[in-house]
């Protein structure tokens, strides 16, 4: 590495400088907010110069940590992990920055800074790593942070922000007096529901590790042929693997645990970013990408031969298949359901949760997509590549509408686009960049979201073409649909944000409602009224520190096309020319059959792209009347506001959950249970108190005893001493007399 | 680690010399200090005991290259006496291992924390002082020699300025604690030192460990041998029934009279049992493995339920000790049954790591007993009183001393992370491969974390009393213990840095082939 350092300095210095932040902030503030942003360009520095070494480290990467226990942290150099390393420190470092200037006004920064940085040095460990228990504690480390992250503003204690159209819960676990607790709340959520994943994973790990004996992947892959036909024959292969998988739903916030991540906007909007763009939700992708990685290095040699495959291997590709299948659903259905959920909400941070639900679906998909035309050996290989794209391009452009829509939401004071509007002639930068980012998440030609976006539907349009089974073709369908919707949101909320009258205003008017006309057309009166006395000062575009990084995020986005082929040959270890590479991704577009699916696209783009300009940018100045107050439409609208239910099912189980263990408390516990605990209590309290008289009095007694008694004993024997020569010689008399009869005895003479 | 550069600086330095060094210069500097008044008594104190810290990381980081065999050997002969074939040699021989590096940088390290916690000391400092420095060659001199006539001699060194600080600088009644400490070490001592002369006749002939390790002695010379070591590093440790001694004595000293007892007066008991036990008879030790097990155990649970039914704080981190220092004793207890002959391999492995996590328990509870004893001295300033119905709602009142007092108690009961877990855990790995019933011990850390919780609860977390004022510590009287928590989870997270100077010489004692 750059200077001859060692590799662990790129994890251990975010995770070890957190806890320097504190003792920075006792000199200065300033500095302090600085720190993380630091340390991290340091960690990103080093990131950036591993990636001539990959595969060929300069260094050594194995140090022993415990020797007794034989546990030991080794880096991994391989593609996967740099360019997860490079994207996960290049956005922590853009996101500290921009917190600098972002969180400046708000209280207790060091506990913010601490978490933030612990958790960009939690995914560095986690990405880093070639152990598989270490990577989990910086997957915990991650999980651990989010929580405290998200739940950040945990002590406002002002009542929730309403909006008219907001759901009313029935639960009494969703009633929150103040900002605080839902915050809390919040926090809270993301890291159960990632926990009910964790579980599951942890006991994967260790099932796996019964069987291959090593904790490390570069290990576990070279003796892939032992373990995997040992556990496919006894029908273990594919449980471990789905328990493992199970983390990454979690993290990654797939269906059936998409619940938290909407949630998960409770936090400050760098912590958005964070957890979005650069960490938590892209550890999922990255463990079920790695294991992909192993799998098929595992599979490598022995399928493409194609000659030496024992029965048993035969039933592990198999299980391979089965299981990526698993994943490849899981991940269509994540990709459409939350893109349409995306589309009713109004928070504007809450659309972006969606957004990136549903292209962490389409990693998902496309990595499951690659397993699968791995094991059917169809020939297109390496489809986990366009998994990698869409990770790194949207990292950024998500990072990207992260950041812009803090600012947005930092000028106006509110988290509901029903009440923004207009802004595009007051933040005319955020306005810039925050279309670029738009058009890179609808995947739009020629920006970042495009390519890697469209390359997944490429390869899923494989799929279906060429797969006997029809799932290819449900997938592809699932595929193309969510493109669908994800340009329709976008547009959606890019329309009601930036374009039409302005509605932000600082009294507490009735807010605005997307499809009630009455509403919106007394609110606008009313608003042009207050316009000039309650406007203080106009929504303006953030400053430099949060300007910055959004400029570079949104470079990289516009010029991402320039960038892939490099990242192409880094990925898939080739040695094309830059232009080889390039033109063959603008070629597979153009030319048959890559065309077909791009056209397919084309048309998806069209069908969502269409209704969501008329309605929401041509249309934005007059009210949306699309939604009746009644009929299908409203029925179909309340299923998706209510996010397909999923969520309050989960929190209905809950609640019964809780009013039965409750019950068990007081019937059973309380009476039964904890009665034998205070007994035994007070029983060992009673034991105590005995012992210790025990000990006071006759271990130590019986020692002071001794003492004592001897002690006295020579006192007695003093009144001996009476200091009369009469005594002393009628004592010595009687002891001469004494010693003559035993003499005497003795000689024989009575 | 990347200590080439430093080890070939080392190499460069006169070492030969490094050991008598150590072991005088606070012998020269007690008597300057003495000379030197009240104040500059303090500075001096400071300095030298710093430097001694300081040394014994060179000492380490020289010696860890091979921690197994002996290093720096040097000698200092007293007197030559000679009849016949008989010739007694009496000097002074020092030598350090892998083991005995480990307990000299415990005690500098203890011993440069208790001079920090020595500020509310106010009469007759220079005198106070003066002991200080002279109880440090004691400590260094026991854990340095090797010839049975110095350690006796600064075995017995160690008693008097003990002896003084208790009886002068203590509470009240510590004329009482004063003399019942001396008596019970005393007499541990003195047959101890009657079995060195018995060996002397009965055995080789000669004084040296050494030779003496080297040298065949009949087996149940051996055992005899044993059980006198038994009675005077039992009563150091201590184990039950000669125990009484130690709540006294810590309860009536002054704080850094406490530290040092608790810290490293405890360890010479457990050094002893390893150095003339299980190194030096080894076969003889052997037989007695499973009383001393037993013994071990049985204390264990003892002194944590006594530790329970005690009211003032010190006492009960006093039995808190005697509670942590059976743990050695089983460990070593275990180390004698690898010796026995007849083990498998994976026993021999079992019996190392439980000799190492004795070792490793020794340096934990010097550091965690030094914070809590500081800390229940602190009690009495802050508080008013160390009777624990007496004390409410420290959390509130003084959050500063509450949050190190809460660290402490977390490591006094082996929270992992902290280096107490590391002991027990080695401890507890080798015994129960060996004796399954020894895992009956972990009933004690079940008793140690509920009494010292319930403790958290009644004095730290409960609700403050209006009536009584608690001040917050200074943070003078604070760095002391804070500085003393940072090895404790150091070590807990890095445990190899005391196991690695270890793990050599102990596989080297039971015959594991690494």
């Amino acid at each position: 590495m750059l200077l001859g350092l060692p590799y662990w300095l790129i994890l251990v210095i975010p995770l070890l400088g957190s806890l320097l932040v504190p003792v920075v902030g006792m000199f200065s503030e300033k500095l302090r907010d600085w720190t993380p942003s630091i340390l991290m360009g340091i960690s990103m520095v080093l990131c950036w110069s591993l990636l001539p070494e990959i595969g060929h480290p300069t260094q050594t990467t194995h140090w022993m940590w415990i020797e007794v226990l034989g546990l030991e942290f080794e880096v991994l150099l391989d593609p996967l992990s740099v360019i997860m390393g490079i994207l996960a420190s290049t956005l922590c470092f853009l996101i500290y920055v921009y917190s600098t200037e972002y969180m400046a006004h708000e209280g207790d920064r060091n506990r913010f800074f601490i978490l933030m940085l612990a958790f960009g040095g939690g995914m560095l460990t986690l990405v880093l790593s070639n152990n598989l228990l270490i990577a989990f504690i910086g997957w915990e480390i991650m999980g651990f942070c989010s929580y405290g992250l998200i739940g950040f503003w945990n002590d406002k204690r002002n009542p929730m922000e309403t909006e008219q159209n907001d759901i009313d819960h029935t639960n009494p676990l969703l009633q929150f007096e103040t900002e605080g607790q839902y915050n809390t709340h919040c926090g809270t959520k993301a890291f159960i529901v990632t926990r009910i994943g964790d579980a599951f994973m942890l006991g994967g790990i260790l099932i796996l590790f019964v069987f291959t004996g090593t904790f490390s992947f570069t290990e576990m892959a070279a003796d892939a042929q032992h373990w995997w036909a040992t556990m496919a024959g006894i029908g273990m292969l594919v449980p471990t693997f789905l328990l493992i998988f199970m983390g990454a739903i979690g993290k990654s916030g797939q269906a059936p645990l998409q619940v938290w991540l909407p949630e998960a906007m409770a936090g400050p909007t760098s912590v958005s970013a964070l957890i979005h763009a650069a960490t938590m939700v892209k550890a999922g992708i990255y463990i079920t990408a790695r294991f992909l990685v192993t799998m098929v290095s595992a599979a490598g040699g022995g399928h493409n031969g194609g000659d030496h495959i024992s029965g048993l291997q035969a039933i592990g590709f198999e299980a391979a298949l089965s299981f990526f299948i698993f994943v490849a659903i899981i991940g269509g259905i994540t990709a459409l359901m939350t893109a349409t959920m995306g589309m009713v909400s109004n928070e504007l941070k809450q659309i972006l949760a969606f957004s990136t639900l549903s292209q962490l679906g389409y990693m998902m998909l496309s990595l499951g997509v690659g397993g699968i035309l791995q094991a059917e050996g169809l020939h297109f290989t390496d489809a986990y590549l366009s998994s990698v794209m869409h990770v790194i391009s949207h990292g950024a452009f998500k990072a990207l509408l992260f950041l812009a829509s803090g600012g947005v939401i930092h000028a106006l004071h509110t988290k509901y686009i029903t009440k923004m509007g207009g802004l595009k002639n007051h933040m005319r930068k955020t306005f810039i960049v925050m279309w670029i980012g738009v058009l890179a998440l609808a995947g739009i030609p020629p920006f970042s979201g495009f390519w890697s976006k469209d390359s997944i539907i490429e390869y899923t349009y494989e799929l279906a073409a060429h797969w006997t089974n029809p799932l290819g073709l449900v997938l592809f369908f699932f595929a193309i649909l969510a493109a669908a919707c994800t340009i329709f949101y976008s547009l959606r909320f890019m329309g009601i944000t930036f374009y039409g009258p302005s509605k932000q205003s600082h009294d507490h008017h009735e807010s605005h409602d997307t499809h009630e006309e009455e509403h919106s057309e007394e609110h606008e009166e009313t608003q042009e009224e207050h316009t000039e006395e309650q406007h203080h000062s106009d929504p303006h575009d953030p400053g430099p520190a949060m300007m910055v990084p959004l400029y570079i995020l949104a470079a990289f986005t516009i010029i991402a096309f320039l960038v892939f082929p490099f990242v192409q040959n880094i990925v898939l270890e080739e040695s094309h020319t830059w232009a080889e590479n390039f033109a063959h991704m603008i070629e597979v577009k153009i030319t048959y059959p890559g065309i077909i699916p791009f056209a397919i696209t084309l048309g998806a783009l069209a069908l969502g792209g269409i209704p969501g300009y008329m309605m929401y940018i041509k249309g934005a100045d007059t009210p949306n009347t699309w939604v009746p107050e009644k009929g299908f439409r409203r029925k179909a609208h309340n299923f998706l506001k209510h996010r397909w239910y999923i969520n309050e099912l989960y929190y209905k189980i809950l609640n019964g959950f809780l009013n039965a263990t409750d019950r068990y408390r007081v019937n059973v516990d309380n009476k039964i249970i904890d009665g034998i605990d205070f007994k035994s209590a007070d029983t060992g309290k009673g034991l105590a108190t005995k012992l210790r008289w025990f000990d006071d009095n006759v271990i130590d007694g019986f020692a002071e005893g001794v003492s004592t008694y001897s002690v006295a004993a020579s006192e007695s024997s003093q009144s001996a001493q009476t200091g009369r020569v009469n005594d002393y010689v009628g004592v010595i008399m009687f002891g001469i007399g004494i010693l003559i009869i035993v003499i005497l005895l003795s000689m024989g003479v009575f | 680690m990347q200590l080439g550069i430093i080890q070939d600086l080392i190499a460069l330095l006169p070492m030969e010399n490094i050991l008598p060094l150590m072991l005088f210069a606070p012998l020269v500097a007690a008597f300057i200090a003495y000379i030197l008044g009240a104040r500059g008594a303090r500075a001096l104190t400071l300095v030298v005991t710093f430097v001694e810290l300081l040394l014994s990381l060179v000492l380490i980081i020289a010696i860890l290259p091979n921690p197994g065999v002996m290093w720096y050997e040097w000698y200092f002969t007293l007197s030559t006496v000679q009849f016949g074939s008989w010739s007694a040699i009496l000097q002074i021989y020092l030598g350090v291992d892998g083991i005995s590096v480990a307990m000299v940088f415990l005690s500098n390290l203890v011993v440069f924390i208790a001079a920090l916690s020595s500020n509310h000391i106010d009469k007759s400092k220079n005198l106070y002082y003066m002991f200080f420095l002279m109880l440090q060659t004691g400590l260094l001199g026991v854990f340095m020699s090797l010839d049975l006539i110095s350690f006796f001699i600064f075995w017995e060194l160690v008693l008097i300025p003990m002896f003084f600080i208790i009886g002068r600088w203590g509470e009240e009644g510590c004329e009482h604690a004063a003399v019942k400490f001396f008596i019970y070490t005393h007499l541990g001592s003195a047959v101890m030192l009657v079995s060195f002369m018995a060996l002397f006749f009965l055995g080789p002939g000669t004084f040296n460990m050494l030779s003496i390790k080297a040298a065949p002695i009949a087996i149940n010379i051996q055992i005899g041998f044993a059980l006198a070591v038994f009675l005077g590093a039992g009563v150091k440790l201590p184990v039950f029934p000669l125990h009484n001694w130690l709540p006294w004595a810590h309860v009536k000293a002054p704080t850094p009279g406490s530290v040092i007892l608790a810290g490293i007066l405890l360890k010479m008991g457990g050094y002893g049992f390893i150095r003339l036990g299980l190194w030096m008879v080894p076969q003889g030790f052997a037989r007695l493995s499973i009383p001393f097990a037993i013994l071990a155990i049985f204390t264990c649970i003892y002194a944590a339920f006594v530790a329970m039914g005690q009211t003032d704080v010190k006492s009960m981190v006093a039995y808190t000790s005697i509670n942590h220092m059976a743990w050695v004793l089983l460990g070593v207890a275990i180390g004698g049954f690898a010796i026995g002959g007849g083990a498998t391999e994976g026993q021999l492995f079992s019996a190392s790591l439980a000799v190492q996590g004795a070792v490793f328990m020794m340096v934990s509870h010097g550091m965690i007993s030094s914070v809590m004893f500081i800390l229940a001295g602190q009690l009495k300033y802050s508080a008013g009183s160390r009777e624990i119905p007496a004390i409410r709602g420290l959390m509130t009142k003084a959050p500063r001393m509450s949050a190190v007092f809460i660290l402490a108690v977390f490591a006094a009961f082996g929270l992992p992370g902290m280096s107490g877990f590391i002991a027990e855990v080695l401890v507890l790995f080798g015994s129960v491969n060996i004796y399954i019933w020894s895992g009956f011990i972990a009933f004690g850390i079940f008793v140690t974390v509920g009494y010292l919780l319930w403790t958290l609860n009644r004095i730290v977390f409960s609700d403050p009393d209006p009536e009584k004022e608690v001040t917050e510590a200074p943070w003078s009287d604070l760095i002391a213990p804070i500085l003393m928590m940072i090895p404790v989870i150091i070590l807990g997270l890095w445990p190899d840095l005391v196991l690695n100077l270890v793990m050599p010489i102990v596989n080297d004692m039971l015959g594991v082939i690494p």
